[in-house]
Formats: C-alpha cells, structure tokens, sequence
C-alpha cells in the first residue's frame, strides 16, 4: 500500500488520469452498449430483403401454377368435349356442366354489358399543416374509392341482372373476396390497380345502365362529392377471363337429401313469413312504421 | 513506475463495468457522437499519460483537454452531419493517429527507462 501511496504523492497527475480513466471507461461501456442494441433492434431491418426475395419467389411460383391451372382446364374442356360427342347422355350432362361453368366463372365469358370506371377523386382539399394525417384521411375517404364503392356497384349490377363481373380483369366469382390494402385493390387476393378501377359486367346494356343512372341510384351518391368518380359506359361485346385462381372446397359438401330438403323448407318458410308480414301491414314502408311507434 | 500506468487502466476498468453493469443506454441518434467523444476521450488519457512520463504534465490543460476534445469531436459530428460533410471523419482520423503517437510515445518512454535501469544494475554489479 505504501507503495501506491508514496507513487501517486510523487506523481499527481495518476490520480488525475485515474479519475478520468473511469469516466472515459463509462463513456466506452456507454457506447458500447448503444451499439449493441442500434445492431439488435438493426436485425429486423434487415428482414425486408429476405421477405422481397421470398416474396418474388412466390410470385414467380403463383406465374407457373397459374399457367398450370389454365393448361389444366383447357384440358378439362377438351375432354368434356370429347365426352359430349361420344353419347347423347353424356352430351345433356355436358351442356349442364357448360352452364354450371358458366355460372361460376369457370370459363370465359363474352357479351354485351357495361364498363363502370371509379376514379379517386383528384378534387380532395390539401392536408393544412396543422391536421394529423390519420385526420386528414378521415376527412377525404368520400374523395377516395375504397373497396366498399366497388362491392356496391356488384351488387347493383348484379341485382339488375349482370351475369358475369370482372373487377380490374379480375373474374368474379362465388368466393369472391375484394379488400383494399393500402394503396391497391385485392380482388381474388391478387393486388390490382386502385384508382381507376374498371367493372365489367355482361348483361343488357340498356338495363344495367339504367339501373347504375337512376335517380338517387349509384351515380348519383358520387355527384355531391365529385362527378368524375363514377362513369359508365355501354359495350356491345367484350370478353371477361375466367376465374383464375384455384380455391379448393374443404368444408362444404353436397347436403344429403333428408337434411337438404329441411334447409328448404325452412328457406321457403322465410319467404312466407316476410310476404305474411308485408302483406299483414299493408306495405313495406307500413311496416316500417309501425316498427317506429 | 509501471504502476503509474496500471492504475490508470484499472480505472478505466472500475468504469466501464460501473456503467456496463447498468441499464442506461442513449438514444440511436446520439450514438456516432458518443463514440467519437469516446475516441477523443481516449486520446486524452493517452496524451495525458504520455505529458505525466515526460513530466510535462499540466492538470488544468489536461482536464481542460478531455472535456473540450470530447465535446468538441461530437459537436464537429454534428455539425458536418448538419451540413453534409462527413466531418467526423477528419476527427476519426486525427483523434485516432495522435492515440497512435501518442501510445508510441509512452511505450518509447518505458523502453528507455527499462535500458536505464538494466545499464544502471550493470553499473552495480560492475
């Protein structure tokens, strides 16, 4: 002890260089640790790449299985065909499975119809520099297609009778489902343009039409915002593709007959039921009324 | 004498756990600017050391160094992160070639000493 004493008295400076050793040590354990957890929290940054190249992978796979189901179903196609010209039962069979085909879009389909064209709106205000973003989106969703506009005009062309849609070239079908995520349209769970966005639809021009510009229909929802979102025009024929996607059923299974026929009934004892009460009350706006008394 | 350098080092040692031991940590964006500190910190103990060997040892311009070098390295970061120019660099650079000097320096000192003292117990034992 004496030793380190008799050293430090004869040489101040140590002491002084000691006191500081220990502060620049504590800067170094500082930094070091900063740095460790700037490369632990680095680590999920580096995540994206292996997700860009899993996911171009996987879209390179969807390509070929794509081409895969259309080679198969063209292949489907000759066979039923073959099939239909062997026999008369087979052919009756056959004609049914074309129109199954059809009403499922299974098979390319072409017609007359009508093209509806939805358009984000350029008219939307400038964000003031004050508004929060999530506040400035609350404020212009009128100016902005979403999936909701597109399910609303497939329901309406297809309640005034379209019998088969195609949303951005995308077949729509019983499973069917169409999502907006982030700035594009999933439709069957393929990502397509987001604005503008093109319906298609077979069916009497005329008609659909019609239905789409009646007053206080569709178009008219678009008109106090912007006009120019919504427009629709008549084809005299056009092709819409058949389903792409492959969508296995799992679950549902052709109902037996006694069960089958239960779920028959039961659906037509709500039909009676609702005629009943519409009947009961005079008219549907009547038994709206009387639901607010 | 050797001790004179030990000491100092045990120091260093005595921090770096003290802090290392703790959960503190500074945020992402300060980080870079502390290294530097860091870098100009260890420059100041090894200038130190070497001005205490030679004994050219000042405590007021050794103190006044260590805390002017260690700002002065992260505000010179700063500012050419400011500006665009990776000014943290020439710090880099110069901080890192005077440790170089400077630790080249000392082990120089302690070379000599140690041929003075085998040169002296010649002498004795002569």
């Amino acid at each position: 002890m004496s030793v380190f004493t008799s050293q430090i008295r004869h040489k101040p400076w140590v002491t002084q260089i000691t006191v500081l050793s220990a502060i620049l040590g504590g800067l170094l354990a500082l930094s070091l640790k900063t740095q460790d957890r700037i490369r632990g929290e680095q680590m999920p940054s580096l995540r994206p790449n292996q997700f860009a190249s899993a996911y171009s992978q996987l879209r390179d796979d969807v390509v070929d299985q794509k081409k895969t189901i259309a080679d198969l179903q063209s292949r489907l196609n000759k066979y039923q065909k073959a099939a239909a010209d062997e026999s008369g039962n087979a052919k009756l069979l056959s004609t049914d499975l074309q129109k199954a085909n059809l009403m499922a879009g299974l098979v390319a389909v072409t017609g007359p119809g009508v093209i509806v064209t939805l358009r984000d709106s350029k008219k939307a205000p400038p964000r003031p520099n004050e508004m929060a973003p999530e506040d400035y989106i609350t404020m212009t969703r009128n100016y902005i297609i979403h999936s909701e506009d597109i399910q609303g005009v497939i329901n309406e062309l297809r309640a005034s009778g379209a019998e088969a849609i195609a949303v951005n070239d995308q077949r729509v079908v019983a499973t069917t489902a169409i999502r907006c995520v982030g700035p594009v349209v999933q439709v069957n769970s393929i990502p397509t343009n987001g604005s503008p966005v093109r319906i298609k639809a077979v069916g009497d021009p005329d008609m659909l039409v019609s239905a789409m510009t009646m007053a206080s229909g569709l178009q008219d929802q678009y008109k106090v915002t912007d006009p120019t979102m919504f427009s629709i025009d008549k084809a005299k024929t056009m092709t819409l593709p058949a389903f792409a996607g492959a969508q296995p059923i799992r679950f549902a299974r052709p109902a037996q007959d006694q069960s089958a026929e239960q779920a028959q009934r039961q659906s037509e004892d709500a039909a009676s039921a609702t005629d009943a009460a519409a009947v009961g009350a005079g008219s549907p706006l009547g038994s709206s009324n009387t639901t607010t008394h | 004498m050797r001790l004179s350098a030990v000491i100092p080092i045990l120091g260093a040692f005595a921090g770096f756990v003290a802090v290392y031991l703790s959960s503190y940590t500074v945020s992402a964006v300060w980080a870079p600017y502390l290294s530097l500190a860091t870098l100009a910190g260890v420059d100041s103990i090894c200038g130190g050391i070497r001005a205490g060997l030679e004994g050219k040892f000042h405590d007021d311009i050794f103190l006044t160094g260590f805390a002017m070098n260690t700002l002065l390295a992260g505000f010179l970061a700063y500012l050419g992160d400011r500006i665009g120019v990776d000014l943290f660099l020439a710090a880099v650079v110069l901080l890192g070639g005077r440790v170089f000097l400077n630790l080249s320096l000392i082990r120089r000192y302690w070379l000599n000493q140690a041929q003075m003292a085998s040169r002296k117990k010649d002498v004795v034992s002569q």
